[in-house]
């Protein structure tokens, strides 16, 4: 796969003026208090709903609006949670699926492509809504900034090398630079790359990002202060985010074959679809890692309003017989 | 030509083995740091240190590829490992990505296994691709036949493979490791772990080097030292796996183990409740103890070859300067006058013609003294002028603030303000004119001069100043990392602001200012415990500055460069305990050797200062002289988890005594309670014994 093939995938804006109709059986969305994350839901015209009760947000499912069934289990990570949510609701291979990662966690979106894949779907809808503005610019916080532990996303392992000389480090950086400090010093020893949401969901955005990755220059190290180390992908498209980690996993690959590769997906949620795209596409059985700082809860409310909304859709099928 | 800054670099890990050799520095002689690690030891060794204390530069330029480029290729490189008599295998344990081995529905038990085995291919591979890169000019005396069978002999399984030579054995590791990969990442999707162990626990990390000195001549009497970095990424079960490495070593092996201060999870060994002993299983060193107990001379010296190596690679001075180029000179440290008669000078013109702020603030407090009776000897407000013209001191504010701080600690005792204010005046007369050496301005001089000065800057609005080469080495406390940091900012303001650092002008005080508190924040922020932990550290920390600022602040501060604490642990909850240690295993604390004694029970209480890193976020003082007591209830208030009302009690309590017009204790609650009973040195007059 190169870099190119990415772009056959297709993506395409979302009227907020109608309902959405696309002869979708399910419609599957995780609830957040952030406005975005109902007003998406109220444009999906699907009978069978679900509000994933992610447990990092805290919420019983009482507290859920009652326009979708609520599911929610104490599995011990993200890709078991959905796991055991699709044998809940039975063979998902035969529906046409639609999903909002609106409110997702972006290691659960990063899970969802992998079990998708697992689950034998070929073909998937996913939708993602832009917020009008974060409650605090690049002070908003998406977590409780807890860190408990950085650690890889279950099926984004990989297949490590002893030698740790030449190891690649890519930060897909956000507002949260706690989290990107987190992540830089548990790989302390690699170069690091941080990959930047631009063109940015509102032009303020990208100044914000780069404010708060200055934050924490110093934990990034010498890298943070060389623009040749910044590079960049739209916030809002997976493909082009693909794209990119395929040319930066090149570039790096040709110099260093063995190299062990991370990717930290840190930014927006379309961008973490983009690394288990890219992970997905090119990474298994490689030395590449998807890594993630797990914290003990994250901000129910972060943003307010719908400003666009995205739908991706998504193939799979050729992705399987690579994993 | 744009120069880059040379400090940009602080971590040994963003370093190149050239740099890591380039930049290297050591103490002179027995005193070697290197020394104290002993490569050629067979005793194992934890090598604690808190985070940019230097372990990885150490360990690294122990390792093989620094020895290779220290000998050189070839027949250079093998006879210089014989001779250096030990074979340095660094690795990181961050690398190992401990969490995979956990979880996913398996039994701890096999997870412990399971890392055994993966970290016997891990280290086989090390080893075996060291050693053909040893001989990669001469293969044919490594690949004989019975070094190949022997390596074979030590799998529980027989490579089914062709092994011809030793990259074929390397290749076999290679993919048994990938196998191993695959078995232990399918496990988190399908909960079944699927993978056969072919190896027994130790055979390679302890059999592999026993094998390999017998076939391998350069080998043949060389230490293999596991040269194990970041420690504390593994979990308290993988630790077991290296803690049994300690315990099982056998001669040609030893293990030398990096880790912070936080990081040893066990010293248990696999399948066993037997703990590893120090000083008989292994030894400690503790890097960051090491290097702040040195003499205060050793310390700058060994500074300053930093400063002078990253300089010199740098091309901002040429080699032959370097000998006796001094980074002390090259940052202005303001006015050193003693009485700070030019700075002084200019801090004063702001405030001709009208009160300065400490006379301003004397007088509002002599005044409101009056009205609740609580100023001694004054009864009207016409007084007041009496004493502040005595007290002032038009020619010299920094003489003036001593003379202010003087009258309060009379007021404190409840002195007569009348014959206070005279014998001050007389006493700031003498020690102006120089005569003066014993009076009571010489002693305040003598003991108070940096926090008064942090006052003066404080009350007519200057940023308190960290400024000198010699301060910031101070700073750093031990950890080189946080040297470089401060020169790394201090550098990148003072380029900002237009000079030429090192080459033609000397670094601002502004420069200095404001690069020291980047770094001062960069190190709080830095310096944090993963989870909850680290938000309740940080908490207590910023309670612990507000109250040691507080008091130096304070009218009446009772210590001098207080930046220490004693602590009743007697007394203390068990979050506070926990919380104080994690503060100092994440270097924010650091414990004073001997404790503090107690005067009125007789205990040894532990000690603190605050990491002197920290000190610009509370405008606290570098040095460490004064300290203060903290009962069990105000570690609990500051530690611990109470509410935030135990700790503003708390500061009530210590501030009340410190404060104009009353000077008084205050109750439990913090309301004040009584007065301060006056305790009066007989041979000065003006002061109390708690000096």
């Amino acid at each position: 796969m190169t870099n190119d093939d990415y772009l056959l995938y297709r993506k395409g804006p979302l009227s907020l003026n109608s309902s959405w109709v696309g002869g979708w059986d399910t419609f599957v969305s995780a609830f957040n208090s952030s406005d975005r994350v109902q007003l998406m839901a109220n444009h999906v015209a699907v009978k069978e709903r679900y509000w994933l009760n992610l447990p990092e947000y805290g919420f019983k499912n009482s507290d859920l609006p009652n326009t979708a069934t609520p599911y929610t289990s104490n599995a011990d990570s993200e890709f078991e949670f959905l796991q055991e949510f699709f044998l809940k609701i039975g063979d998902i291979k035969k529906r046409r699926i639609l999903i909002d990662i609106t409110g997702f966690l972006n290691h659960y979106v990063v899970a969802l492509a992998k079990l998708l894949i697992e689950q034998d779907v070929d073909e998937c809808t996913i939708i993602y809504g832009e917020p009008v503005r974060y409650l605090k610019s690049e002070q908003t916080q998406f977590s409780d900034r807890s860190v408990m532990s950085v650690r890889q996303i279950v099926g984004f392992e990989g297949v490590h090398s002893t030698d740790t000389k030449a190891d690649l480090l890519i930060l897909a950086s956000g507002y949260d630079a706690r989290l990107v400090a987190e992540v830089a010093n548990n790989k302390e020893h690699a170069t690091k790359i941080q990959l930047f949401g631009l063109p940015s969901m509102r032009p303020d955005m990208y100044q914000e990002s780069l404010l708060a990755s200055a934050t924490v220059a110093d934990t990034i190290g010498p890298e943070a202060a060389h623009r040749g180390s910044f590079k960049y992908a739209p916030a809002n498209d997976p493909f082009i985010t693909a794209s990119e980690l395929s040319k930066i996993s090149v570039q790096h690959r040709i110099k260093h074959p063995l190299a062990n590769l991370y990717i930290s997906p840190l930014s927006t949620k379309p961008q973490a679809l983009g690394c288990a795209l890219f992970y997905l596409s090119e990474c298994p059985k490689t030395a590449t890692s998807i890594l993630y700082p797990y914290c003990r809860s994250y901000a129910r409310e972060t943003s307010e309003g719908l400003a666009r909304a995205w739908r991706y859709d998504m193939e799979f099928a050729h992705l399987r017989a690579r994993l | 030509m744009e120069i880059r800054n040379p400090f940009d670099l602080v971590k040994a890990t963003d370093l190149s083995d050239v740099e890591i050799e380039d930049y290297f520095v050591d103490f002179p002689g027995a005193a070697s740091l290197l020394a104290r690690i002993k490569p050629t030891s067979p005793m194992p060794m934890v090598i604690f240190g808190g985070k940019g204390s230097g372990k990885t530069h150490l360990m690294r330029y122990l390792s093989f590829p620094l020895q290779v480029r220290r000998h050189g290729d070839g027949e250079a490189g093998r006879k210089g490992i014989s001779s250096d008599k030990y074979l340095g295998i660094y690795f990181k344990c961050g690398s190992l990505n401990a969490y995979r081995f956990s979880g996913k529905g398996q039994p701890q038990d096999i997870w412990s296994h399971v890392f055994a085995y993966y970290m016997e291919l891990w280290i086989s591979q090390m080893l075996l691709r060291t050693v053909i890169e040893i001989h990669a000019d001469c293969p044919e005396t490594v690949n004989v036949p019975a070094l190949l069978e022997e390596i074979s002999a030590l799998l529980d399984v027989h490579p089914e493979v062709p092994i011809n030579q030793l990259e074929d054995h390397l290749t076999h590791f290679h993919s048994l490791q990938r196998i191993a990969d695959i078995a232990i990442n399918n496990c988190g999707i399908s909960k079944k772990l699927d993978l056969k162990i072919v190896a027994t626990p130790g055979n390679f990390a302890i059999g592999l080097p026993k094998v390999l000195a017998r076939h391998v001549p350069t080998l043949r009497d060389v230490l293999f030292v596991y040269l194990a970095d970041e420690f504390e990424n593994l979990t308290e079960h993988q630790q077991e796996y290296f803690n049994t490495l300690v315990r099982e070593r056998e001669p040609p092996v030893t293990i030398k183990i990096g880790v912070r201060l936080y990081g040893i999870r066990s010293v248990r060994i696999l399948n066993s409740g037997e703990e590893n002993r120090k000083d008989s299983e292994y030894e400690e060193f503790r890097l960051d103890t090491e290097l702040r107990n040195r003499r205060e001379d050793a310390q700058l010296e060994f500074a300053t070859q930093l400063v002078r190596k990253r300089l010199v690679i740098n091309g901002t001075i040429a080699s032959k300067q370097a000998e006796t180029f001094a980074p002390s000179e090259w940052f202005e440290i303001g006015d050193q006058d003693s009485r700070l008669s030019a700075e002084g000078r200019n801090i004063a013109e702001k405030y001709v013609g009208r009160d300065t702020p400490a006379i301003a603030s004397l007088r509002e407090k002599l005044i409101h003294g009056i009205k609740i009776k609580a100023s001694p000897g004054l009864d009207k407000n016409e007084d007041v002028n009496e004493i502040i013209d005595l007290v002032r001191v038009p020619s010299n504010i920094f003489i003036e603030k001593v003379s202010v701080f003087l009258l309060y600690r009379a007021w404190a005792r409840k002195q007569s303000l009348q014959e206070a204010a005279h014998t001050i005046s007389q006493s700031a007369t003498e020690y102006l004119s120089g005569s003066g050496s014993r009076s009571p301005h010489a002693v305040v001089m003598k003991h108070f001069r940096t926090d008064i000065l942090a006052q003066l800057y404080r009350e007519t609005d200057q940023r308190q100043r960290y400024v000198g080469f010699g301060t910031f080495v101070k700073m750093s406390a031990g950890l080189p990392r946080a040297l470089l940091t401060i020169l790394k900012h201090i550098y990148t303001w003072s380029t900002f602001l237009g000079e030429d650092p090192f080459r033609s002008s000397k670094v601002s005080l502004k420069a200095q200012t404001d690069g020291v508190a980047q770094a001062s924040e960069w190190f709080f922020s830095d310096a944090r415990a993963p989870g909850p932990v680290g938000t309740e550290v940080r908490d207590a920390m910023t309670k612990l500055g507000q109250l040691l600022r507080d008091l130096r602040f304070s009218d009446k501060p009772s210590e001098s460069s207080l930046s220490s604490f004693s602590v009743d642990l007697l007394g203390a909850q068990e979050p506070a305990r926990e919380n104080l240690a994690n503060a100092e295993n994440w270097s924010m604390l650091i414990k004073i050797a001997g404790g503090q004694h107690d005067r009125n029970e007789g205990r040894v209480d532990d000690k603190y200062q605050v990491h002197p890193m920290l000190a610009p976020r509370w405008d606290l003082p570098v040095a460490r002289r004064g300290a203060i007591a903290l009962s069990g209830d105000e570690v609990n208030a500051i530690f611990g988890t109470n509410s935030g009302d135990a700790f503003e009690r708390v500061i009530k309590r210590r501030l009340s005594p410190m404060l104009a017009p009353m000077f008084s204790e205050a109750d439990e609650n913090g309301s004040r309670k009584k007065e301060v009973r006056p305790l009066v040195d007989p041979s000065l007059g003006l002061f109390t014994s708690d000096e």
